[in-house]
């Protein structure tokens, strides 16, 4: 009796040789493999151009916006210093975001606000900015992100303004709270806000922000920063996991792939059977079958980096959709690495003998 | 360890198997002695238990009772020495002949080898001179699934030839073939067997039993509906 085996260099090789022996179904495969790796990265780019496109709009009409805000502490601070930028010189427009409340909850007396709810039927997401002396507020952070629109997006508030289909997704938001955009158009503020956004015209911008920062002297722990065109899914692997839409598509593209190498696998459980009378152990046949499916997936895994770092050139945007490169190339890396295991699953299935008897189709 | 050019290639006691308690055994009681360098032909009609037989001589499947002795060694002691006695003993020559069919003859029977460490240059010379005994060697290029049902046969008792095991068990290897393709199918165990290996060959083709040092037969269980 002895326990000599494969060769693992021989081993390699008939992996290679296995999946060269049939082009079409391994480039198939392949070709599934990508799309699927890719899909969601399309959609994530597709996103981020849109909003490319749309901030570039706005920079052609020349106008810049500042987000003050208090981000470790997420404390509030006055709104007051904020709406006052409302009607001076270089200022498109100013609006602030107040905290967030129990929708039960009545307005405080004596609030100045007027309150207008960011959800129902009176808002209106504008996709450009409104001209000067337009009432309107400037979206960003959380409450776009609950709205469903891009950051730097535009709500128009008043008596004309029409519902908002976005608004009623109601997985996108808390149904216990309810956001209060504070209209500084109509109203003095007396409360605190959460975040303040002031839109300059581009040449008054850097002056503006100074000016800014002056107003809000007395609170240095507020920062103070232009918008940028990147959501907060796209930042990092790990926070577009935690978004949901996201995670879905990662979910999916992992049981997309894993059902593709099932099938690939489950149809040669014969062949796999061959290398077992031969004399190949149980293990190294499992290491011939995770073989196969690893190449494949960490092919699709390379050509998918290789087409997100493509598309992210081509988009131009290039914070953006390098992370979202990053992004795709991650979650095709994680996918390669946890599905080829899968492989193994024709060997549990059946018994040597009933493998044997059937046929490679 | 058992010397093995001392003892029996395989001895079966007592072995019974039972697929469905409802319908009975499909072996019942075998004692069978088999010695290298011989070729035994398991000869039996089509559902009398020759596969079953052979499945559980060759270590496919335990038996619901009694024991086999492979090279002096008992199986199933342990489900990883069945396992090593399964992959150092014993080649296969199947009825469907189990191959892979998107690869060469010559990937084929060269498996045998790479199986046991050999590197490929090695594999393939072997594959190449297993080829040339059973007149393979002008279709070693080909694709398994180019070349007929005899052609197959003959490059899976191939792969036997070069895999260099001890034991060849044959299922049927010509249950498929004209009388022109069995006939140089048998001639080719016939050779495995004068090469040294014990061969078994479970068929009800004549031609095959003709070639055999020894026939056993192989009745239908008379319990079995």
């Amino acid at each position: 009796m002895n326990d000599r085996c494969w060769h693992p260099r021989e081993l390699l090789r008939e992996v290679f040789a296995n999946l060269a022996a049939r082009p079409y179904r391994t480039t198939a495969v392949l070709v599934i493999v990508v799309c699927v790796f890719v899909a969601p990265a399309v959609a994530e780019l597709a996103s981020a151009h849109s909003t490319t496109r749309q901030l570039a709009a706005l920079t052609a009409r020349g106008y810049t916006t500042v987000e003050v805000a208090q981000i470790r502490t997420g404390q509030s601070f006055p709104a007051l210093p904020c709406v006052r930028f409302n009607g001076q010189l270089g200022v498109v427009a100013a609006g602030a975001i107040g905290t967030p409340v129990t929708t039960q909850t009545a307005s405080d007396p004596g609030n100045t606000f007027d309150e207008v709810p960011a959800y129902g039927d009176i808002t209106e997401v504008l996709s450009a900015s409104p001209e000067p002396g337009t009432p309107g507020l400037i979206l960003a952070g959380e409450l776009a992100s609950e709205l469903g629109v891009t950051t730097g997006s535009y709500l128009k508030t008043g008596p004309h303004a029409t519902p908002v289909a976005a608004v009623d997704d109601l997985a996108k938001r808390d149904p216990l709270l309810g956001r209060l955009v504070l209209d500084p158009q109509t109203a003095t503020p007396a409360t605190a806000i959460q975040a303040c956004f002031v839109q300059f015209h581009s040449g008054a911008a850097v002056q503006g922000i100074q000016t800014l920062q002056a107003a809000y002297a007395a609170y240095p722990a507020l920062t103070f920063s232009f918008l940028v065109p990147h959501s907060a899914n796209t930042t990092s692997p790990a926070s577009a996991w935690a978004n949901r839409q996201s995670r879905y598509a990662w979910i999916a593209a992992g049981l997309v792939v894993a059902v593709v190498l099932v099938i690939l696998l489950a149809r040669r459980r014969h062949e796999l059977g061959v290398y077992q009378i031969t004399g190949t152990p149980v293990v190294q046949t499992a290491l011939l079958a995770v073989g196969e499916t690893l190449t494949i997936t960490w092919a699709a895994a390379l050509s998918a980096a290789v087409w997100a770092a493509v598309a992210a050139v081509y988009n131009g945007d290039t914070f953006n959709a390098y992370h979202i490169a990053l992004n795709a190339t991650a979650r095709a890396a994680l996918l390669a690495a946890m599905i080829p295991p899968i492989g193994l699953t024709p060997l549990l299935r059946k018994n040597l003998t009933k493998a044997l008897r059937e046929r490679t189709s | 360890m058992s010397d093995p050019e001392q003892v029996d290639a395989i001895k079966a006691e007592h072995v019974s198997h039972v697929y469905d308690r409802r319908i009975g055994p499909v072996i019942a009681d075998v004692d069978a002695t088999f010695g290298f360098g011989t070729l035994v032909a398991l000869w039996g009609p089509s559902g009398s238990g020759k596969s079953t037989l052979l499945s559980l001589i060759g270590l496919l499947m335990a038996p619901t009772s009694g024991t086999v002795t492979v090279a002096g060694q008992p199986a199933w002691t342990s489900s990883a020495d069945t396992r090593r006695l399964r992959a150092s003993m014993f080649a296969w020559v199947l009825q469907n002949s189990a191959c892979l069919e998107s690869r060469s003859a010559l990937d084929n029977v060269a498996m045998g080898p790479l199986a046991e460490g050999a590197r490929r240059h090695d594999a393939t010379r072997r594959a190449l001179q297993a080829l040339e005994v059973v007149g393979l060697t002008e279709r070693a290029a080909s694709k398994a699934v180019e070349l007929s049902g005899g052609e197959l046969q003959r490059m899976t008792v191939a792969r036997a030839l070069a895999a260099d095991k001890r034991i060849v068990l044959a299922d049927e290897p010509t249950g498929q073939l004209d009388a022109k393709s069995s006939a140089m199918v048998a001639d080719a165990l016939r050779t495995l067997a004068e090469a040294g290996r014990c061969v078994i060959v479970a068929t009800h083709d004549q031609a095959v039993s003709d070639r055999c040092d020894d026939v056993i037969p192989v009745a239908a269980n008379p319990t079995q509906p």
